[in-house]
């Protein structure tokens, strides 16, 4: 899937900047169907993990207060231009997605 | 020549056995203890209790951005970041959302500890960022006024 997420990352003197939008509908099982009236079941990112050459750099675990559509940054050091990060996610029905950018 | 042959088998094949156990414990302790305790609570207080136990919290070096009106309660930015060294997770929590958890970010190698969010907030009300830094807990709140709350 080309379209279950979009990363950037920056190299700016040491510090590398990573911007990411994961698509994922982050249903929190409580909000109604406003057709038929009944629960959407919960579909929510629950894990999700960004690697620098494959070795792990920053982790987090989330719950349904995450926006749909999740968007996140964060920094670090140590890396330079053309190394690559990447970004897994596994959600609460097991399903994962990825993206990765080669440092610019 | 033989056994030689073979020590050298067998020692590559341990290297390799290491090799995959040491991928498979990092990958565990990346995701480990995904913190249901808190995620099953509907009050802000158990949740918290969830989070930290009755671990005390001290009220400083937690830089928490959260803005004053959020017009979509669905989508609201937040930053934390902290002046500490040695920062194991920062947690975000919504004291009147439905489940007033909402994430824990956890920092390895040479990750700043910083993070840049959006959240869901169902009302107006207080955004709490909470540090572990060398075993201690830090925390910082924000009031932020919600006009149309978010679909949680």
């Amino acid at each position: 899937m080309a379209d279950e997420m979009k990363v950037r990352a920056k190299l700016s003197g040491t510090t590398t900047t990573v911007k990411a939008i994961m698509y994922h509908p982050m249903e929190s099982g409580s909000r109604k169907d406003k057709d038929t009236g009944e629960l959407i079941p919960a579909h929510f990112i629950k894990e999700v993990k960004a690697e620098l050459n494959g070795e792990t750099i920053i982790s987090a675990d989330w719950g349904t207060g995450v926006s749909k559509n999740p968007y996140w940054s964060f920094e670090f050091d140590g890396a330079k231009a053309g190394d690559t990060v990447k970004i897994t996610w596994t959600d609460n029905l097991g399903e994962t997605g990825s993206g990765e950018a080669v440092i610019k | 020549m033989n056994i030689s042959k073979r020590k050298f088998i067998q020692g590559s094949l341990y290297s390799g056995v290491l090799a995959v156990l040491g991928k498979a414990t990092l990958l565990q302790s990346a995701f480990a203890e995904w913190p249901t305790a808190a995620f099953d609570e509907t009050e802000y207080e158990p949740a918290l209790k969830g989070l930290i136990g009755d671990a005390e919290m001290q009220e400083s070096n937690v830089t928490l951005d959260a803005p004053e009106i959020a017009e979509n309660g669905a989508t609201v930015p937040v930053k934390v970041s902290t002046d500490l060294d040695n920062v194991e997770w920062i947690s975000i929590l919504g004291d009147k959302n439905p489940r007033p958890w909402i994430s824990r970010f956890y920092f390895h190698g040479k990750s700043k500890p910083f993070v840049s969010t959006r959240i869901k907030l169902r009302e107006s009300s207080n955004v709490v960022a909470i540090v572990k830094a060398d075993g201690k807990l830090y925390t910082s709140k924000s009031a932020v006024k919600v006009t149309a709350g978010g679909c949680v």
